[in-house]
Formats: C-alpha cells, structure tokens, sequence
C-alpha cells in the first residue's frame, strides 16, 4: 500500500485512494478466500500500480479545483459581508436623517392617550374636539386631529397630523392661535411606506386667552398662508 | 485463452461503462463481473481498472459516491452520468463498426479462401 501511495504526488487524494484500494483488498480476501499474502501477489506490481493512479491525480488539477472552492467561498462571505454592512449603514442613514417608517395612525393614537395622561389630570373640564380640518402647505397636507382648550388655565392644546413632501418641523412652530405662537411643540417624523414624509405634532399654547369663544389659526410664511377660526363650544371650523 | 493485452485496453472503457450503465457498482464488482460473464476471458488487474476509473471520474463521465451495506461495510460506488451514456453510446458504435469491419474482412477471406 504504501510503495503505491508514495507514487501519487497529489496528498489530499491519497487518503482516498488508501481507502478504496484497501476496501477492495478486503473485499477479495473475503470473497476469493485469499490470504494477504497471495493477495499482494496477484495484484502485481505495487509501483506501477501507483503511477498509472498518479496520471489521474496530477496535483495542479487538485489544487486548482480546491483553489476554485476557496474563491467561491471567500467571494460568498465578502459579498454577504457587503450587503450586511450595506444593509447597517442604511438603517443608520434611516435614523440620522429621520427616515423611520412611521406607523402615523398609531403613532397618533399614542400622542393621544399620552397627552391625555399628561393634560387630563387636573381634573378641569377640558373641551375635547376633533376637528379633522385640513390645510395644505409646501405639498404638504396638514390635519388638526384633536384640538382641548383648558378654559380656566387659558391652554389649548393641538394634534396635528402631516403628510406629503416636506416634515414640517419649522413650519408648524409658524401656526399662530389667537395671537400667539405656540409655547411647546413635540414632534414625530418620518417616512411611510409609500416614501410620504409623515409626523405627528403636539403643540401646547399656555398663553391662550382664558374663557374665550373660538380660537383663530393663522399661518402666512415661506410665501403659503391658511387661517380658518374654530368654535370653541361646538368644536366646528366656523371660517 | 490468454488475451492480447493491447486489444483489452482499448476497449475498457466500454465495458466498465456498459456495466455502470446497467447498475452502479463498485471496483472489485466491476473486475469480478467481467471475468463471470465473459467466461474467465477478462481477468482485470486492479492497475487496469483503478485507473480507468479515476480518469472517467475527472472527465465527467462517471460520479462516486460511498455507500454502507447491510453487513456494516463500506465501499466506493461508481455512477454513471449523462455525458457518460453519451460516450458509452459513442464507444458501442465504434465498437461495432470496427468489430464489424475485422469481421467481414475475416469472413471475407474465408470465402475467397473457398
């Protein structure tokens, strides 16, 4: 066995072949009755045995094929390795510019509820409307959701919802009520899954005039203007 | 009968291809076939058949695979693929036509002989 192996000159091969060639010998002691030694005899000549094996296992071929092997699986791993960190610095591009998706309606059902436990707990009688009136600035549609005016403390709180081109941030801060810019202002942006800039925005004024009727919304900046009035003890957009 | 080695030779390939195209089998299984059917005639020495079947395996023509029998051992199959029914298809027509050659030639004689 081994003056046939030291003839392949390819190594990874020759466990294989020691295998085979052993395997066989096994076989034929078992099935001709032969002892080894007869066996070795008949097989002939372990030498040429070895070299005709060696002109099928040249060793350029063997490294070339396990060489191909390698750079299919470095290229596998370099390109999976490319499209994680593709995928990474995405997800990062996402959160710097404020990319997220948003869910808006849920996002406004939250601002919602938060609001109300952060606001309603006075006890005061809040007027609660739901105007759903809306405006378009800069291709973008702005909704009042929800408007409470705190009439003894002289706060009116607005939810507004935006959709469309731009997220509105600076804009909103420009919507005047009555007067007054808005004293706080929370916001929510970020992308829907049609690609729609879309934010949730909570502005609180606390210099609302105390027990008045209706409250005036005015805007006029970057060139776009919208005022509308709404009744206070209706909650319906009057002008 | 004792066999020209050089007419063996050239026609292994054939064989160990017409019994792989028939069942997959495994080395020893292809010399001891041989030998069964062509009635003793072809006794191959495992340095004529190892190597034929390596080079069928590197040119495509056959695939191994190992396989467990009932009794516990393990052994070396050979397969064969596509292209190699094609190639056997190509080595029985030459056959043929060549044995049918030589043989007309013979008879040929025989009968000019007459």
């Amino acid at each position: 066995m081994e003056e046939v192996l030291h003839q392949i000159r390819f190594a990874p091969d020759r466990k294989k072949i020691r295998q085979e060639l052993s395997e066989h010998m096994e076989d034929r002691m078992e099935e001709d009755g032969m002892s080894e030694a007869r066996l070795l005899e008949a097989m002939g000549d372990p030498t040429e045995l070895g070299i005709q094996l060696n002109r099928q296992h040249k060793p350029w071929l063997g490294w070339l094929w396990m060489g191909s092997w390698t750079i299919l699986l470095i290229t596998v791993i370099l390109t999976a390795g490319i499209l994680i960190f593709g995928w990474m610095d995405q997800q990062v591009e996402k959160n710097l510019t404020g990319n997220i998706d948003l869910d808006l309606e849920r996002t406004y059902a939250s601002m919602s509820k938060y609001y109300d436990s952060k606001y309603n707990q006075s006890g005061d009688i809040l007027y609660h409307w739901e105007p759903d009136w809306t405006v378009t600035v800069a291709d973008t549609d702005i909704t009042f959701r929800k408007i409470a005016y705190d009439r003894y403390d002289g706060r009116l709180v607005v939810i507004l919802t935006s959709r469309g081109v731009c997220s509105l941030t600076s804009n909103i801060l420009e919507i005047h009520c009555s007067g007054e810019g808005a004293s706080m202002a929370e916001h929510h942006t970020g992308v829907d899954e049609e690609g729609n800039r879309v934010g949730v925005h909570l502005l609180t004024y606390e210099r609302f005039p105390q027990d008045t009727e209706t409250a005036e919304f005015r805007y006029d900046k970057f060139g776009e203007a919208f005022a509308f009035t709404i009744d206070l003890a209706t909650g319906e957009v009057i002008s | 009968m004792k066999m020209d080695k050089g007419l063996v030779g050239g026609s292994t390939v054939l064989l160990v291809l017409t019994l792989l195209a028939e069942k997959d089998c495994y080395g020893y299984e292809i010399i001891k076939t041989l030998e069964e059917r062509s009635d003793a005639t072809f006794q191959f020495k495992e340095g004529s058949l190892y190597p034929v079947l390596h080079k069928l395996e590197n040119d495509g023509l056959v695939t191994a695979y190992r396989q467990k029998a009932e009794s516990g051992r393990e052994r070396k199959y050979y397969h064969i693929t596509p292209a190699g029914l094609e190639a056997l298809a190509e080595e029985t027509e030459q056959w043929n036509a060549f044995s049918g050659a030589v043989n007309k030639v013979i008879l040929g004689s025989k009968l000019s002989a007459v």
